[in-house]
C-alpha cells in the first residue's frame, strides 16, 4: 500500500492518488470528501486512515462507555460528524456494536484460550466440592458433559465451519457446534440452579465465576454457530434465552450474596464462620471483580441483538460479515462500510 | 454507661443469624423478640467481659466496649505473636477493632504458610499504624489482604488477562481451608478465660466489616 500523505485521520482511498497527483482531483477537506478540480463536484468520501483505526481501536466495547470516550476525546469529537457523513455506521454506538460482534465471531479462539488458562479448576471442583458432586449426580449429568474439552470440542467444529469451503461442510460443522454449545449451557444452568454458587458458602467466588462464564461461553458459541448457519430467526431466539437466562438466574446482587454467604457460615455449627470472617476481604474483593464481569457479560450478550440489526444496514449476510471480520487485521475493532453507501 | 453504644448499635445491626452465633458464642439462648435479644446478648458479654468484682458495682450495660476492645488488642497481639502495641486515648474505637481483625486474620494466615520475618515484621507494623490517626489513612491493611495473596498461588494463572471474556477471578483462600486454622482462635485452649469475649468481639467487629462490605459493594453496582 502507498503511503496516503492527504490525511491523518481521514484519508482519501487509494484508487484516488494518482488524481491527486496529477491534479485532476482535490482534496475537500472541511467537507471530507475529494472533489474534481475541474468543477468541484464530490468524486468520493474520505475513509479512516491507520491512526483513526488505532484510536478507534482503543474505544471500549460497549456503545455507552465507547461513546462516553468518543465525546472526551478531541480528536475523535471532531470526527463523529465525518464518521456518520461516511455512512460507515449511523452513530459511533453502532460502531462499538459491529466491533462487538467482530469480536465475538472472529476472536472467539482468543476467548477460549483465555477460557483454556482456568479450565482444570472447575473441572477439578466438580470432583472435590460435595456440592457439586452431589448436584451432577442429582441432575443425572455426567460430569464429562460439564468438562471444558466438551466446550473446546464444539469451539474446534464452530471455528472449522467458519473456515469450511464447502456451504454443505460449513453447515454441518455448525450445528453440532451448536448442539454441543446448547446442551452444555442447559447442564450449567441446570448445575446453577441446582447450586445457587453466589451465595452458596461452601462454593468459592471464583469457582462460581467460572461456572457463569463456562455458561456465557456456551452461549456466545450457540450464538455464533446459529450465526453462522444463518437463520436470524434462530438467531435472534439463541441471543433471546441466552440473555434472559443471565438476567433471571445468574444476575449477581453481590452485597446480598455476601450477606447470606456470612449468614450461612454464622449458622453452621462448624469453624465455618471463623474462616469467612478472615476471608470476608478476599471474598468481598472477588464479589467486586464477580460483579463487573457478569455485568459486562450480560451486556455484551444482550447487545447481540443488535448486530443482528446491523446486518441489515451493511447489507452483509452473516456469512460474509463472518468472513470480513475474521479476515481484517486489527485489534478489536472493525469499521465496516455499508455496501449500500 | 448508656444503652444505645456501639455495642448495643452493632447488636440491632447484626442479623439473626449473626445474634444467635453470638449467643451460641456467649452460651446463651437467643429470646424470640429481637430487642430483648439486644440486651441479653449486651447484658452477657459485659458480665464476661468484665472483672468479676468490678462488675459487682456496675450496672449490667454500663461496661465501656473500649474497655473491652482494650483487652482483646492485647489477646490479639498475643495470638499473632506480636508484642502488645502502645493504644493512645486518641484512638478511636473502630480503630482498635481494626488492629484487633488484622491481628486475627495475620493469625491465620501465618498459619497457612511460611512467612519471613521481614513479612512478620510488615503486618505488625502494619497493624499499628491502624492504631494511630496520622498513619492509619495512608494504611493498606496487610494481614487481611495476606489471606488473599495465600490463595493466589492456587488460582495465579486466573488473576487478570480474562477481562475481555469477562471472567476475572481474584485469589482467594477458600473459607473451608482457613477454616480450621483461624478456629483456633476458638479453641478453649486458647485464652481459655478471655475465648468467649474475644470471640464476640470478633462477632461484633464482622458484623461492621460486613455492612462495610456491603455497602462498598452497593456503591459498585450504582456505580455501574
Amino acid at each position: 500500500m502507498k503511503w496516503n500523505e492527504y490525511g491523518e485521520w481521514l484519508v482519501p482511498h487509494e484508487k484516488w492518488l494518482s488524481g491527486l497527483n496529477d491534479g485532476t482531483l482535490k482534496m475537500n477537506l472541511p467537507a471530507n470528501r475529494v472533489i474534481d478540480a475541474a468543477n468541484g463536484r464530490f468524486v468520493g468520501a474520505l475513509v479512516p486512515g491507520d491512526g483513526l483505526v488505532d484510536e478507534l481501536a482503543r474505544l471500549p466495547l460497549h456503545p455507552q462507555p465507547a461513546m462516553q470516550v468518543v465525546e472526551a476525546s478531541k480528536v475523535l469529537t471532531q470526527l463523529k460528524p465525518a464518521l456518520q457523513a461516511l455512512q460507515l455506521t449511523s452513530s459511533i454506538g453502532a460502531l462499538a456494536s459491529v466491533a462487538n460482534l467482530g469480536v465475538s465471531c472472529a476472536g472467539f479462539a482468543l476467548v477460549l484460550n483465555r477460557l483454556s488458562k482456568i479450565d482444570g479448576k472447575l473441572d477439578d471442583m466438580l470432583g472435590k466440592l460435595d456440592v457439586l458432586q452431589q448436584s451432577v449426580e442429582q441432575l443425572h449429568i455426567k460430569s464429562d458433559a460439564l468438562s471444558f474439552a466438551r466446550i473446546r470440542s464444539a469451539a474446534d467444529s464452530l471455528d472449522r465451519s467458519m473456515a469450511a469451503e464447502q456451504e454443505s461442510v460449513q453447515q454441518d460443522l455448525a450445528r453440532r457446534a451448536r448442539d454441543l454449545f446448547q446442551e452444555s449451557r442447559h447442564y450449567y444452568l441446570g448445575l446453577w440452579n441446582k447450586t445457587q454458587p453466589w451465595t452458596s458458602a461452601r462454593i468459592p467466588v471464583r469457582t462460581a465465576l467460572e461456572m457463569e462464564s463456562r455458561f456465557v461461553a456456551c452461549g456466545i458459541g450457540e450464538i455464533q454457530a446459529e450465526f453462522v448457519l444463518g437463520d436470524k430467526g434462530s438467531i435472534r431466539h439463541a441471543i433471546k434465552s441466552v440473555a434472559s437466562d443471565l438476567t433471571k438466574h445468574f444476575a449477581l446482587d453481590a452485597p446480598a450474596a455476601l450477606r447470606a454467604r456470612s449468614d450461612a457460615a454464622a449458622r453452621s455449627e462448624g469453624d465455618e464462620y471463623a474462616g469467612f470472617i478472615v476471608s470476608m476481604t478476599t471474598v468481598s474483593a472477588e464479589f467486586a471483580l464477580a460483579a463487573g464481569a457478569a455485568n459486562h457479560n450480560s451486556m455484551r450478550v444482550s447487545q447481540f441483538d443488535q448486530d443482528v440489526d446491523m446486518l441489515e444496514d451493511l447489507r452483509l449476510t452473516p456469512r460474509q460479515l463472518v468472513q470480513v471480520t475474521r479476515a481484517a487485521d486489527g485489534p478489536h475493532l472493525f469499521l465496516l462500510r455499508s455496501q449500500a453507501a | 454507661m448508656p444503652e444505645g453504644d456501639i455495642i448495643f448499635e452493632r447488636l440491632r445491626q447484626a442479623t439473626d443469624a449473626e445474634r444467635g452465633r453470638l449467643a451460641r458464642v456467649l452460651g446463651i439462648d437467643p429470646s424470640p423478640d429481637r430487642e430483648a435479644n439486644v440486651f441479653k446478648l449486651s447484658r452477657e458479654y459485659r458480665a464476661s467481659a468484665g472483672h468479676t468484682l468490678r462488675n459487682l458495682f456496675r450496672k449490667e450495660h454500663e461496661l465501656p466496649y473500649r474497655d473491652i476492645l482494650l483487652d482483646a488488642v492485647s489477646a490479639a497481639a498475643k495470638h499473632a505473636e506480636w508484642k502488645p502495641p502502645v493504644v493512645k486515648d486518641t484512638a478511636e474505637d473502630e480503630w482498635l477493632e481494626d488492629y484487633i481483625f488484622e491481628a486475627y486474620c495475620f493469625a491465620a494466615a501465618k498459619k497457612n504458610a511460611d512467612l519471613s520475618s521481614v513479612e512478620i515484621a510488615k503486618a505488625q507494623e502494619s497493624a499499628e499504624r491502624l492504631l494511630v490517626a496520622d498513619t492509619r489513612s495512608a494504611q493498606t491493611p496487610l494481614a487481611a489482604a495476606l489471606v488473599g495473596a495465600l490463595g493466589a498461588g492456587a488460582v495465579g494463572q486466573a488473576v487478570g488477562g480474562f477481562a475481555t471474556v469477562g471472567v476475572v477471578a481474584a485469589g482467594a483462600l477458600p473459607a473451608l481451608v482457613i477454616g480450621s486454622t483461624a478456629a483456633l482462635v476458638f479453641n478453649p485452649l486458647f485464652l481459655p478465660s478471655s475465648t468467649k469475649v474475644l470471640n464476640a468481639t470478633l462477632g461484633l467487629i464482622a458484623v461492621r466489616k460486613r455492612r462495610e462490605f456491603e455497602a462498598e459493594l452497593s456503591q459498585l453496582e450504582v456505580a455501574s
